[in-house]
C-alpha cells in the first residue's frame, strides 16, 4: 500500500492510505525530533496530555467521550527511530460505513480531540500545565521507573542496551531516572510543551475509506491557524556515529528471581544502512530469529540450555543482541556456543534450507505489514525518517537480492562488547506442595 | 457432507461450516486479507486431568496438555514440524489452555502446503524415551519463566482462592515434578483418548477456497483409522463457595500486584441462555469496571489505580468467574473501595447513559474484532466448541437490556464469593551490581 502524500500546510504533511480492506479507520499526528537526554521529559509531558483537555478536563471524560463515538481510541505513540524520537498521538474508530445510520461525524470528532489534547490542555490561571496532573503523572512515571524489575528478561536487555550505548541517546531509558522525573516542575514541563509546538512539525498518517482531498480538509479545518507560523529546519539524525570494537565489558547483577537472564550485546563495523540493513536482517533470522535459526537449533533444541533464545539487531546504532533465559548453571556453555553459532556464519556455514527459510521468513513478515493499519503507518514513516525505500515490496527486492557472502561477511564484522547477566538467586518453589497449601 | 452457511448482512462477511466424513468439524471463513490462519484445535486442555475410561478414570500428571502439544511437533525422524513450515517462509506455533489445544500456523503464500503440513504432524505422533527427557529439560525452562512472572504468579493464586478442587487450580504446564512423571505411555494413552477428529476443530480464515480445504483434509487423514467418538470428558462442578478469601506471596516487585476474583456460581443447562448471560455479565463488567467509568476514575485520581488495571470474564469447563487485576499501594483498600461501589450500584441500578455508551463499545469491538484473521479464527474456534454462531453476537447485544443488568448485578456480586490475591514486594530486596 503506498501511501499519497499531501502538504496540507508548511509544518503539516498528510500520508493517505485510500483502502475499504478494513473496518477500523486509523489517524496518526506525530512529531519526529531528535532523540536527547530530555526523552524521559516528553514521555511524560504526553501523559500528562492525555489526562485532560479543556474540553473533557479528565481522563474519564475523555474516555467516555470516546466510548460514545463507538469505541474510539486516543494512544500516545512514543519509539525511536534510531536518534529521531517519534512522539504523538495515535487513533483508530470504526469506519462509519459500519455505523447505524445518522452516528455522529466519528471520524471528525476523534480528529478534533486528538487536537485538544495537543493544543488545549488542561492549564491553570497562570497558563501553566495542572499541577495535580504533572504531580500524578510523575509518580506514576516512577513506579514505572521502580517496577523494571518486574520482568527480568525486559530488565537486563534494558540494562545491557543503556551499557553498551552509554555514549548515545539511544541507550537513555525512555522513562528516565528517578532523580530526573522527581525534580520537574509544571513549569518546566509546560516550557517544553511550547516548545515542542512552537517548533514541530507535523506527520500525520491516516488509512481509512476517505479519500485524500476531504481527508486533508478535513485536518486543515481542525488544525486551522495552530501551526501557521513558520519554523526553522529541523536537524536531527537516526544513524549513530560508529564506534570502534573495544575489550568486552562484563557486568552481573543478581535478583530474587528463578531463572538466570543472559544478553550478549555485539558491535558491527559500522551502523546497517542502506544495503548493509538488508544483510543484517538476513542475518539476524539465520542466527536467531526462526525455529530454523541456529541458535534455536543448537542453544535450544540439541543442547537444551533454553527456552528462548534469539537475536535482534539495532541498525541504527550498529549492534546486535542476544538474549537468552536459562539456569544460572548454564551460562559459560551457553556463552559459548552462542559465539560457535555466529563464527559459523562468519565461516559461511549456511545451508540451502537455512537460507531459503530465511528469505521465505523475512518476506511473509513484509507481506503481513499490509493487514495492519498501525503497521502500514509505522512502516512507512520509520523508514522515511531512515532514508529508505518506504514499503515492503521495495524492501522485499531488496531482500532478494542480498548474497550469503555478505551475510558471512557482516557476520565477520561482529565482535562481542558487553555482557550482562541477571543472577538468579531464588531457588524453584516445590510447586506441588505450594498448590496444595493455597 | 453437511455443509451450512452464515452471512451477516451488517458484518458483510460469511463463513462455512461444514462436517467431515471423518467426524471433523471444519470452518472455512474467507477474507481478503494478505494472510490467512489457520487453527487445527483439539478439546482437550490442562483441566482434563484424567483419562475417561468405561469403568470411570484414570488420572494422569498436571502438565500432559501442554507437553503433549510440545511434543506433536517431532515426527518419527526426530524432525521438527517447525522445518516444513520455514520452508514457506510460514509461522507456526501452538498453545494449550484450560480447556483446549491448538496448533497454527498464518502465512502469506502456500496456504494448502502448509494446511497439509499442520494436519498431518498433529495427527501423526511419535514419542520415544529420548525425545521426552529432552523435553522435559526445555519446559522445566518455560516453568521457570513463568514462576519469574508476577501477574502469571497473582492470576494463578487467584485461581487457587477462588477454587476449592477445580482443575483450573492446576497450572497449564504442570510442576516441575509433575513433567518429571511423565512417560511416552502417558503421552500415547491421552493422546489416544482425546485427540479424536469427532473431538477436533479446523478453523480456516483468509483468501482461501472452500473446495480446496476439503482436499487437503482428505488428503492429509487419508492413511488414518475411523476415528472413535468423541470422548465424553469428566466435566468436574464445584458448589459454590471459595477456597479462601486471601492469598498473597512475595516476589520481586516495585509495588504490590492484585487479583481480585469473583465467582460466578451461575448455572444454565440451556445453551442459548448461557451464552446470553455471559455476553451480558461482559457488557455489566464493561459499565462498571472499564477505565471511563467511576470506579476507575475515583481511584485513578486518588492513585490507588493506575493504567495497568484491567478486568476479564472467563469461563472454562463448566466454571466462570470475573477477575479484576491491577497495581496498587493499597488492594485491601481497592478491594473495600469495589465493594463499596457495588453496593451502592445495586442500590441505584445502572446508568442508563452509561449502558448505551458501554453497549456501542462492545458493538464496535465485535466489529473491530473482524480485521484480524487470527481473531477471527479464534473467536470461531471458541464458537465451534461452544456451538455457538458467530454472527449472532451483535444483534444478541443488542437484545440485552438494562433491567437484565440490574437483576445480574444483585446476583453476581455476593460478598461471599470474592478473593483478594496479592503479590507484595520482597522486604528486602537481595540486589547486588558489579562490573566485572
Amino acid at each position: 500500500m503506498v501511501p499519497t502524500i499531501i502538504d496540507v500546510q508548511e509544518r503539516v504533511r498528510l500520508r493517505v492510505c485510500k483502502t475499504e480492506k478494513f473496518k477500523a479507520e486509523t489517524f496518526s499526528m506525530s512529531a519526529a525530533i531528535p532523540l536527547t537526554e530530555d526523552r524521559y521529559l516528553t514521555t511524560l509531558l504526553f501523559s500528562v496530555l492525555r489526562r485532560g483537555c479543556a474540553r473533557y478536563p479528565t481522563q474519564a471524560a475523555i474516555n467516555r467521550r470516546l466510548d460514545y463515538l463507538y469505541g474510539a481510541e486516543i494512544s500516545v505513540r512514543d519509539y525511536s527511530v534510531g536518534e529521531t524520537h517519534v512522539i504523538g498521538l495515535y487513533a483508530d474508530f470504526v469506519s462509519a460505513s459500519y455505523l447505524p445510520k445518522g452516528s455522529e461525524e466519528v471520524f471528525s470528532e476523534t480528529l478534533a480531540l486528538m487536537r485538544d489534547l495537543l493544543f488545549f490542555p488542561c492549564l491553570d490561571e497562570n497558563g501553566l500545565l495542572d499541577a495535580r496532573y504533572v504531580e500524578s503523572e510523575k509518580r506514576l512515571q516512577c513506579d514505572a521507573i521502580r517496577a523494571k524489575k518486574n520482568s527480568p528478561r525486559a530488565y537486563a536487555f534494558g540494562r545491557c542496551t543503556e551499557l553498551m550505548l552509554s555514549d548515545s541517546p539511544m541507550g537513555l531509558s525512555s522513562l528516565g531516572t528517578l532523580a530526573e522525573v522527581e525534580a520537574v516542575t509544571p513549569e518546566r514541563l509546560t516550557a517544553h510543551w511550547r516548545a515542542l509546538l512552537k517548533n514541530m512539525r507535523l506527520d500525520c498518517f491516516y488509512v481509512g475509506e476517505s479519500d485524500g482531498e476531504s481527508v486533508a480538509r478535513l485536518l486543515s479545518d481542525t488544525l486551522g491557524d495552530l501551526l501557521l507560523a513558520p519554523v526553522l529546519p529541523c536537524t536531527r539524525t537516526v544513524f549513530a556515529s560508529p564506534r570502534p570494537a573495544r575489550e568486552v565489558s562484563r557486568y552481573e547483577e543478581s535478583l530474587p528471581v528463578t531463572q538466570g537472564q543472559l544478553v550478549m550485546g555485539l558491535r558491527f563495523c559500522d551502523v546497517l544502512g542502506g544495503r548493509r540493513y538488508y544483510a543484517a536482517m538476513m542475518l539476524c533470522e539465520l542466527l536467531g530469529s526462526s525455529p530454523l535459526s541456529k541458535l534455536f537449533v543448537n542453544v535450544r533444541e540439541r543442547l537444551g540450555l533454553c527456552y528462548f533464545c534469539y537475536a535482534i539487531v539495532s541498525r541504527y546504532a550498529g549492534v546486535a543482541f542476544i538474549r537468552c533465559g536459562l539456569d544460572r548453571e548454564q551460562r559459560d556453555t551457553a556463552e559459548r556456543e552462542i559465539l560457535a553459532q555466529i563464527k559459523a556464519l562468519a565461516n559461511g556455514e549456511i545451508t540451502e534450507t537455512e537460507w531459503e527459510a530465511a528469505r521465505t521468513s523475512l518476506v511473509n513478515s513484509l507481506r503481513q505489514q499490509n493487514d495492519s493499519p498501525s503497521a502500514i503507518d509505522i512502516f512507512h514513516f520509520s523508514r522515511v525518517l531512515a532514508g529508505m525505500d518506504p514499503t515492503p515490496d521495495a524492501e522485499q527486492m531488496h531482500l532478494l537480492d542480498v548474497s550469503r557472502a555478505e551475510v558471512a561477511a557482516l557476520a565477520c564484522e561482529l565482535s562481542l562488547d558487553t555482557v550482562f547477566f541477571l543472577n538468579p538467586t531464588r531457588a524453584g518453589e516445590e510447586e506441588s506442595d505450594e498448590d496444595e497449601e493455597n | 457432507m453437511k455443509r451450512t452457511e452464515f452471512t451477516s448482512a451488517c458484518l458483510a462477511e460469511r463463513y462455512t461450516r461444514l462436517e467431515h466424513p471423518s467426524g471433523l468439524a471444519v470452518y472455512v471463513f474467507p477474507k481478503k486479507m494478505t494472510t490467512s490462519y489457520a487453527l487445527f484445535s483439539v478439546n482437550y486442555g490442562s483441566v482434563d486431568t484424567a483419562i475417561p475410561t468405561d469403568g470411570g478414570e484414570i488420572s494422569i500428571p498436571d502438565g500432559v496438555a501442554h507437553f503433549l502439544e510440545h511434543k506433536l511437533f517431532e515426527d518419527e525422524n526426530g524432525e521438527d514440524a517447525f522445518a516444513a513450515f520455514s520452508s514457506y517462509g510460514a509461522d507456526v506455533n501452538a498453545y494449550t489452555t484450560y480447556g483446549r489445544t491448538a496448533y497454527l500456523f498464518s502465512t502469506t503464500s502456500h496456504f494448502s502446503e502448509c494446511l497439509y503440513e499442520l494436519l498431518k504432524f498433529v495427527t501423526h505422533p511419535h514419542f520415544t524415551k529420548e525425545s521426552v527427557e529432552r523435553e522435559k529439560g526445555i519446559i522445566g525452562q518455560e516453568i521457570r519463566m513463568y514462576e519469574d512472572h508476577p501477574w502469571e504468579c497473582a492470576y494463578r493464586n487467584m485461581l487457587c482462592a477462588l477454587y476449592r478442587t477445580h482443575p483450573v487450580r492446576r497450572r497449564i504446564c504442570g510442576t516441575l515434578a509433575s513433567i518429571a512423571e511423565i512417560t511416552p505411555d502417558i503421552l500415547t494413552a491421552a493422546y489416544g483418548a482425546f485427540y479424536r477428529l469427532s473431538n477436533m476443530a479446523l478453523v480456516v480464515c483468509g483468501d482461501v477456497d472452500e473446495n480446496d480445504v476439503l482436499a487437503v483434509v482428505d488428503r492429509a487423514i487419508a492413511d488414518l483409522p475411523p476415528s472413535p467418538g468423541a470422548p465424553v470428558r469428566i466435566k468436574r462442578r464445584e458448589a459454590g463457595g471459595i477456597n479462601k478469601p486471601r492469598v498473597s506471596t512475595q516476589m520481586q516487585v516495585a509495588k504490590p500486584m492484585f487479583c481480585i476474583g469473583i465467582k460466578d456460581c451461575a448455572a444454565y443447562e440451556d445453551a442459548d441462555a448461557e451464552e446470553r448471560h455471559e455476553l451480558a455479565v461482559t457488557l455489566l463488567c464493561e459499565i462498571l469496571f472499564s477505565q471511563s467509568g467511576r470506579f476507575y476514575e475515583t481511584l485513578y485520581e486518588e492513585e490507588l489505580l493506575t493504567s495497568a488495571f484491567s478486568w476479564e470474564y472467563s469461563t472454562v469447563e463448566g466454571i466462570a468467574f470475573v477477575c479484576l487485576s491491577g497495581d496498587s499501594h493499597d488492594p485491601e483498600a481497592v478491594l473495600a473501595r469495589l465493594r463499596d461501589f457495588l453496593e451502592e450500584t445495586q442500590r441505584t441500578g445502572i446508568d442508563p447513559a452509561d449502558f448505551e455508551r458501554c453497549r456501542r463499545m462492545l458493538y464496535a469491538n465485535e466489529i473491530l474484532a473482524y480485521d484480524s484473521t487470527e481473531e477471527i479464527a479464534n473467536n470461531l474456534l471458541s464458537c465451534a466448541f461452544e456451538g455457538r454462531e458467530l454472527f449472532r453476537l451483535p444483534a444478541l447485544l443488542m437484545e440485552i437490556t438494562k433491567e437484565e443488568l440490574d437483576a445480574l448485578l444483585d446476583h453476581l456480586f455476593r460478598k461471599e464469593n470474592f478473593v483478594l490475591s496479592t503479590v507484595l514486594p520482597l522486604e528486602e530486596a537481595e540486589e547486588e551490581g558489579s562490573s566485572l
